[in-house]
């Protein structure tokens, strides 16, 4: 318990930071809208004569950029990406804290084993992703709503914000497996930009060739905006997909915490 | 010369890992280009049955993905973002890392002076954004000659990786910069990163919204738009530009660096 609040006080500030640069990163999306919306109705009323396939091989958008809720999801990628490294860079940061500061002979020492240790890192990183969801989906929906003036549907606003915490727990779980697998890290953000650029380019990637098997490599795909919009509820197959390599991912980064080498000073 | 040397054998894991990701960021990406350019009629095809003002409109900017320059060009994007994460994360750890590692006064006290220290570290840098350029330059002609059947595109392909490369050369030397003019050695891959999201975010909202187009100076992501330079035309307010601010944050480095109390 101890553990568990000194890293959430010890992070509290990086999250509030982090928080804020979402929040502000939505805001100057948002002002855009209502110039942008237009733009887009007076374009949909071209593509909308377009083929599918037509559509696709220009790159042209799935989202409908002219109402709030298309024009949102848009925007959300980019605040989803920030999400992502924010939680991937934690929860690396947290687990493999110890070793950089050169203090897990100190930690490990205590009478608290290794499994405690490890749950205690997670369930800090945990608090504050949480934490920072609370913060960020109030204000988000404050914003969309001031600089939109229009009504939308709350429940749609609300699933297409949520799958910014799971995707979130994903990035968290790799990031504690990263943490236990790399033998030395130095710095924790070239891994973290790295990692989660990857995943992003590999869900450009499979936006533009649209392959159902690349959509299951990356947690990008898992969570499909303009199916949110069209459907009011997410896709089962990827939300397993999404909970069940969560919670293996984590467990795996659990049980090599429990055997690994700690370098002492 | 030693120093360069220590440097590439440290660095030597991480440009692997790169290098690695990118030949296989191409080679996937490639793989799928026969399904792409099979699928249905040509673009240029569908574009020519539509009225004539909205060709001009849709041709100027997007690119056809079934020829094998549209496809290919289609991911650039990418190789100038994993790209320049990877310079910008280079150029701000180089340096800073030597206060990190508790390392700046046994480096320091060298009978070098910093700034050939610093001389030794930027060309460390340089000859590691060389290497990941050839690689992908050779990564993507190999992978492209493999499924193209129409004329070569390696010229297009060369001009793309003169943009990548003067992209790399800027972020390396704006985190470099930044590293010396932040004080806190653990500061400064942060504020390279956020510079980086923000630059990012930056272009991707000029994309969404046009008129905001003045903001591009501010945004490496702006100044080589894939489809003219690929033709090989480059615009060299942007070319001049990306040279002076490289010039001015390595000098930045410089600066700081020389001055810079470095505790024990």
């Amino acid at each position: 318990m101890n553990i568990c609040r000194r890293e959430i006080q010890m992070n509290l500030p990086a999250m509030l930071y982090w928080t804020v640069g979402m929040v502000l990163g939505l805001l100057f999306f948002m002002l855009m809208f209502p110039a942008t919306s237009q733009n887009a109705a007076v374009l949909n009323q071209i593509t909308g004569q377009f083929s599918p396939e037509l559509i696709r091989a220009l790159g042209l958008q799935a989202l409908d950029l002219s109402t709030v809720l298309g024009y949102y999801s848009y925007v959300f990628i980019y605040i989803l990406l920030v999400g992502a490294i924010y939680a991937l860079k934690s929860s690396l940061s947290s687990l493999s804290e110890e070793i950089r500061a050169r203090t897990a002979d100190f930690l490990l020492s205590k009478p608290v084993g290794r499994p405690v240790i490890a749950a205690a890192k997670a369930a800090s990183v945990s608090t504050l992703i949480l934490l920072q969801n609370i913060i960020y989906i109030p204000l988000a929906f404050i914003i969309t709503r001031l600089t939109s003036g229009q009504d939308f549907n709350i429940q749609v606003f609300l699933l297409i914000n949520l799958t910014m915490l799971l995707v979130q727990l994903f990035f968290l779980a790799l990031g504690l497996l990263l943490a236990v697998i790399i033998k030395r890290i130095r710095n924790v953000l070239p891994i973290a930009l790295g990692t989660v650029f990857a995943f992003w380019v590999v869900q450009m990637l499979n936006q533009t060739l649209a392959d159902s098997a690349l959509a299951y490599l990356t947690p990008f795909a898992w969570f499909d905006l303009a199916g949110i919009i069209a459907s009011g509820g997410y896709q089962a197959k990827y939300l397993f997909t999404n909970m069940i390599l969560v919670i293996a991912v984590a467990t795996l980064a659990g049980f090599i915490y429990q055997r690994r080498d700690m370098p002492a000073v | 010369m030693n120093i360069v040397a220590r440097e590439m054998r440290a660095n030597l894991k991480s440009l692997t890992i790169w290098c690695g990701a990118m030949i296989l960021l191409i080679g996937m990406g490639m793989v799928q280009y026969p399904a792409v350019a099979g699928a249905g009629q040509g673009v240029a095809e569908l574009i020519g049955q539509l009225p004539e003002g909205m060709q001009g409109i849709l041709e100027l900017n997007r690119m056809d993905v079934t020829t094998i320059a549209g496809y290919y060009g289609a991911f650039a994007p990418y190789f100038l973002l994993l790209g320049g994460i990877y310079a910008s994360m280079l150029g701000a750890a180089i340096i800073a890392k030597e206060q990190l590692d508790k390392t700046a006064d046994f480096l320091f006290v060298k009978p070098v002076d910093r700034s050939r220290v610093i001389t030794a570290k930027l060309a460390a840098v340089l000859v590691n954004l060389v290497v990941f350029n050839l690689t992908t330059l050779l990564t993507s002609l190999f992978f492209v000659a493999r499924y193209n059947f129409g004329p070569s595109i390696s010229q297009q392909i060369g001009y793309l990786m003169m943009a990548l490369f003067l992209l790399q050369v800027m972020f390396a030397a704006i985190g470099v910069g930044t590293s010396g003019m932040i004080k806190n050695p653990h500061k400064a891959g942060p504020v390279a990163a956020t510079l980086f999201l923000a630059m990012f975010l930056l272009s991707a909202a000029i994309e969404l919204y046009p008129k905001i187009d003045f903001l591009q100076y501010l945004t490496p992501f702006r100044y080589f738009p894939i489809a003219p330079v690929m033709q090989g035309t480059f615009e060299p307010r942007f070319v001049v530009l990306a040279i002076v601010v490289s010039v001015v944050f390595a000098a930045l480095a410089y600066g700081a660096f020389q001055k810079r109390d470095l505790l024990a």
